[in-house]
Order: C-alpha cells, then structure tokens, then sequence
C-alpha cells in the first residue's frame, strides 16, 4: 500500500485548481490571512457578509481576500472597513495590521495614514444615533464611510473630467 | 511499502510548561542525527513547539509566530491543519507559557505514533513500537513532580529507554529549558552519540552525562554575568 497521501487541492481565485503550498513565496500574505481568520472566527458567523455589505462585494470576493487558501492580496482601501467591521480588539488589530504592512511594505503610508487629514483634503463632522447593537453601530459607520468615499471619488473624477471648472448648477 | 524519505528509527520528545514561573522546557531523542537543530522550538515566556515525524523547519517558527501574534494553541494548530497540506506525516505539539497544550500525531507518521498529554505537558513519539513507550514516559514526569524542570523532562526521556530495542537506538537528543528573567537557561545538544550503537552509545546517556556536568557551572555563569569582577 502506498504511504503517499494525495495533496489537497486549492482553488484559485480564477477557479482552477493548484496544489495548495502553504510555505511558499506568499506565505507573508497568508500569514496575515492566518490571524485575520482566527480573529473572525472569534467574532462568530456573519463577519464576512457583513464585510462583504459594507464593502459592497460579493461574499464570494470577501472569501477570497480573507482567507489563506487563496493567493489574493487584500486591497488596502479594504483593510481599514475590514478592522472596523470585525471588531478586531486593539492587540488584534495591532498585529494585523503590523502583518499587512510586513507583507506589503509599499502600502504602509495607505495603512498608516488612512483617515488623517492633510492638504488636498477637508475634514467633516457627522452626528450619528448610537445605536444598542455595537455589531450594528459599527456597520452603519461603515457603509457610511463607504458612501462618502464613493461620491467623493465620483466627484473627483467629474472634477478631473471636466478640468475643474464644472459649475454649481446640479448644486441645491 | 516503505516511503523512501522514511530513515526508519524512533522520535521521542516531552514538552512541558510551570505555570507558576513560566518556564518552558522540551527534551527530545532520537534515531537520526542532529535532531536539535530540526524539531524543538522555544519562545521565552510564550511557548515551547516540537515538529517532528516527517518535519517542515518551517512549521516551528511560524507557529511561534501566530501564538506571538495571539493566537491561542488551538487557533494555532487549527491554522495549520487547514493550510498544510502534509499534516497527516507531521507530528506537532504546542505548550503554551499558560499550559495550554495542543497536539497532532498524523495517521501518516511511521509504526505506532502517538501522544499522551497531561496539565501542562505532552509526551509524544512515532516510530515506536508500542504505547508502552508514552505511557512509561507519562508515568515518569508525573512521578517526577516536584523536581526541576530539567531533570523532569531528561527522566522521563530517560524512561523510555527500557521500552525500546536494538532497532531504535538513540543517535542525537537534546534539552532546552528557559525562565523569562533568568540570565542563564538550559541548551544542552548531543548531535551524534559519542559511541556506536553496537559499542553501547546511547545520545540519552551522553545528554545525561553532559547535564550533569553542565548544572553546577549554571551558578557560575549566573554570578559572573551579573558580576564579573572578583571581589
């Protein structure tokens, strides 16, 4: 009888099928796939459809960004909905993000500096109901965020469209 | 048949934890060689790791890793068994500095393999050819409570002895002992018996030997790390 296990097998986001190598080049990926996982397991079921809503994806694409299994990257505009959305603890957040930014060095600034102001930006106050359910709470704040980010860069892009002298007239 | 990789011989290790201080100590034997520089695994105060039966040098750190990243050990093994596609020829275990224990012997692992774990500690091994072996070792560290970690652990080794024949001498073994604070730690390594098999050698004899003479220079080195000058 043959001693050789057959390997699982892994899909890749494109839907074929690899072997599944856990120490490889991207290990620094998974890794940070590896706490993010253990982390929303904690939370309980419902984190990733409701990363998936506040992101405005598919459960299928959030799936794919979290989990070890697969090669894809999380975006770094996600990373911050993400955090906010689980409800990482502090320390947790602390060491997924120091994880994700371990993996990609170049998007630390985006990480890092997400949610600061500085030139080129203006920053606006909003009174929210606080609601009793801080799972609740925090994707109100979340899809929030999401729909002021989506205008804003709808608005930045008509702004470069028309060569920033679009007029008021839309305007109330 | 045989898998080719297979080198044959035994792996024993025992790993334990003393809640009270945080110590955390691993003492390992086996057939092949230079068997310190491929399983045990230690982060002071954190955790202690053996990776043994058909290893990955990579499994070690990184579970040291995720654990100093937070994860519990049960988190820890339970990433690993999802993303290593080889777990049933590995044999993992995890003492956490709080004595959370987690274990994994994968059905892929050589003759009888197995663990027995306790508050605190687990015996494990493969390439054994019974139970007896871990129960004897199990049996050894309990009656052994009291004693310093690493006398514990080395007796305990040291009780397998009589369960094992011809066909699986000890040829390496090592013992790894470490207490957040103090300034001397235990990091003892035979790599190859300094005799034979068929001239009686035995890593275990030669480890216990080496500790023997190492213990009473560890007040030594304590006093003259702290105070070197002669007063």
């Amino acid at each position: 009888m043959s001693r050789i296990a057959s390997p699982s097998a892994v899909a890749t986001p494109s839907g074929s099928v690899r072997e599944f190598e856990l120490y490889d080049e991207l290990m620094p990926v998974r890794r940070y796939k590896m706490l993010l996982q253990a982390f929303l397991k904690r939370r309980g079921s419902g984190s990733r459809q409701a990363i998936a809503e506040a992101l405005g994806n598919t459960r299928s694409f959030i799936t794919q960004i979290t989990s070890p299994a697969y090669d894809l990257a999380i975006p770094a505009h996600h990373v911050r909905t993400i955090v906010k959305i689980a409800g990482l603890q502090p320390n947790e957040e602390r060491m997924f993000l120091d994880a994700y930014i371990a993996a990609h060095p170049e998007r630390a600034s985006e990480i890092l500096g997400r949610g600061q102001s500085g030139p080129g930006s203006t920053t606006m106050s909003l009174t929210l109901p606080q609601l009793s359910n801080p799972a609740a709470q925090r994707r109100l704040e979340a899809l929030i965020e999401r729909f002021a980010r989506d205008v804003a860069a709808t608005m930045i892009a008509n702004e470069a469209d028309t060569g920033g002298h679009d007029d008021q007239r839309d305007l109330p | 048949m045989n898998n080719p990789l297979d080198l044959g011989g035994v792996m024993l290790s025992v790993l334990a934890c003393d809640p009270r201080d945080q110590t955390l100590g691993i003492a390992l034997a086996s057939s092949a060689i230079a068997v310190a520089a491929r399983c045990p695994y230690l982060v002071v105060g954190k955790a202690v790791v053996a990776s043994q039966g058909f290893s990955n040098l990579k499994v070690g750190p990184l579970a040291l890793d995720l654990i100093q990243c937070g994860l519990t050990v049960q988190e820890t093994m339970q990433a690993l068994r999802q993303h290593d596609r080889w777990m049933d020829y590995r044999q993992i275990a995890i003492v956490a500095a709080s004595g959370e224990v987690e274990v994994h012997t994968g059905p892929m692992n050589v003759n009888w393999a197995g663990h027995v774990s306790g508050s605190g500690f687990v015996c494990l091994g493969n390439g054994l050819p019974d139970q007896d072996v871990l129960a004897a070792m199990q049996r050894r560290f309990i009656d052994a409570h009291g004693q310093p970690m690493a006398e514990r652990l080395l007796a305990t080794l040291e009780a397998a002895r009589g369960h094992l024949g011809p066909e699986s001498p000890l040829l390496s073994s090592s013992l790894l002992v470490r207490t957040p604070g103090e300034t001397v730690h235990i990091d003892l390594r035979v790599d190859l018996a300094r005799d034979p098999p068929e001239a009686g050698g035995c890593a275990l004899t030669d480890l216990r030997r080496l500790f023997e003479r190492y213990l009473p220079l560890t007040d030594i080195y304590k006093k003259r790390s702290m105070s070197p000058h002669p007063t």
